[in-house]
């Protein structure tokens, strides 16, 4: 019989150890272990597994980031697993190229049907994070959107918004940019009426939708 | 769950019940202690002290922090061992005989510490009952 191969890549030892000895008891699976990436890549060189569980958190540089360089390595199915997944590290992850994302709270009854479901062809994904992902997918067709209505500003527009997002007051932009306070104030404008947004505080949170919350932190000093 | 007065019967090798919300530490306990029957239970029913009475187990390992208190509360007095594996973080701690924690693995806990460490409470304690 041929034995599905899965890797565990988790860097607490005693979570493999779980593992590795619920599919010990199953005889359609052999297991191979790594605690962070480099044992990961070591155990993929000259065979690679059918199947990888990769930690989110593997050390040194993350799951997601694992996944990435796995897939260059090997053609195989990975499934990230984690104790507190988010929307964005469940996106994040199906992204970098795997094919499902699980509770590391799963059941052992759980996490064995969910491998046989793979070897079978489906995608592991535990209801609740499949909510996640729906949740994400719909973000990103908000960003989607909200990039489209961006392009009807001009180039120095989208300088001016991506400044006001970042909380600047007009004189910090006019210094930024090389421009009078006058002209960042007429940009200001033209922007909200082009946008049709009401503020200052309303064009950041624009900016954060369509560019990623990260590169617009709201500022108390915002000022309509 | 089998009737208590049939588990509380003399035991030809230690009784070691593990209460978790990680399902899958259940097997790792297990595959740790060939030498000891092992009970895994869902932690989170708030039925510890209850799970604890009835099978009278020789040591018990949970993997949070409301088990983890629930069992230590349980064993004061007693010569219960108790683990506490909180595995989101690796740490292997102990309850000690003043009541108080100690920190056996500050991370990275293995199966061969937590084996050691029951091996030595249980059968420090005379091992079976």
């Amino acid at each position: 019989m041929t034995r599905t191969r899965i890797l565990v890549a988790d860097p607490l030892r005693i979570f493999r150890a779980g593992v590795r000895n619920l599919l010990a008891r199953e005889a359609d699976f052999e297991v191979v272990e790594a605690g962070s990436l480099e044992e990961m890549l070591a155990a993929v060189d000259g065979r690679c597994p059918d199947i990888a569980l990769v930690d989110l958190e593997l050390p040194p540089v993350g799951g997601v980031r694992a996944v990435r360089r796995l897939a260059q390595r090997c053609s195989l199915y990975t499934i990230v697993w984690s104790f507190e997944p988010s929307r964005e590290t469940v996106l994040a992850a199906v992204r970098a190229g795997a094919h499902g994302f699980l509770h590391k709270e799963i059941s052992p009854e759980g996490l064995v049907r969910a491998l046989r479901g793979v070897v079978r062809g489906e995608a592991p994904l535990s209801r609740d994070l499949a909510s996640l992902m729906i949740e994400a997918l719909h973000g990103l067709d908000e960003r989607a959107r909200a990039r489209e209505r961006a392009r009807v500003l001009t180039a120095r527009e989208r300088q001016v918004l991506e400044l006001v997002a970042q909380g600047k007051r007009n004189k910090q932009i006019a210094l930024a940019l090389t421009i009078s306070e006058f002209t960042v104030k007429r940009h200001v404008q033209n922007i909200l009426q082009k946008l049709g947004l009401p503020s200052r505080r309303a064009a950041a949170t624009f900016h954060a939708a369509a560019f990623g919350a990260e590169e617009a932190p709201l500022s108390a000093t915002l000022v309509a | 769950m089998r009737p208590a007065a049939a588990l509380r019967r003399s035991r030809e090798r230690p009784l070691v019940v593990v209460v978790v919300s990680v399902p899958l530490l259940g097997e790792a306990v297990e595959a740790a202690l060939e030498f000891a029957e092992v009970l895994a239970f869902e932690a989170g029913r708030g039925d510890v002290a209850t799970l604890l009475r009835w099978l009278d187990p020789d040591a018990v390992v949970v993997d949070n922090e409301p088990t983890a208190c629930e069992a230590a509360a349980f064993a004061a007095g007693s010569e219960l061992a108790v683990l506490h594996l909180a595995v989101r973080e690796g740490r292997l701690l102990r309850l000690d005989e003043s009541g108080g924690w100690e920190l056996v693995e500050a991370e990275g806990a293995s199966p061969e510490t937590l084996r050691g460490v029951l091996a030595g409470a249980l059968f420090a304690r005379g091992g079976a009952r």
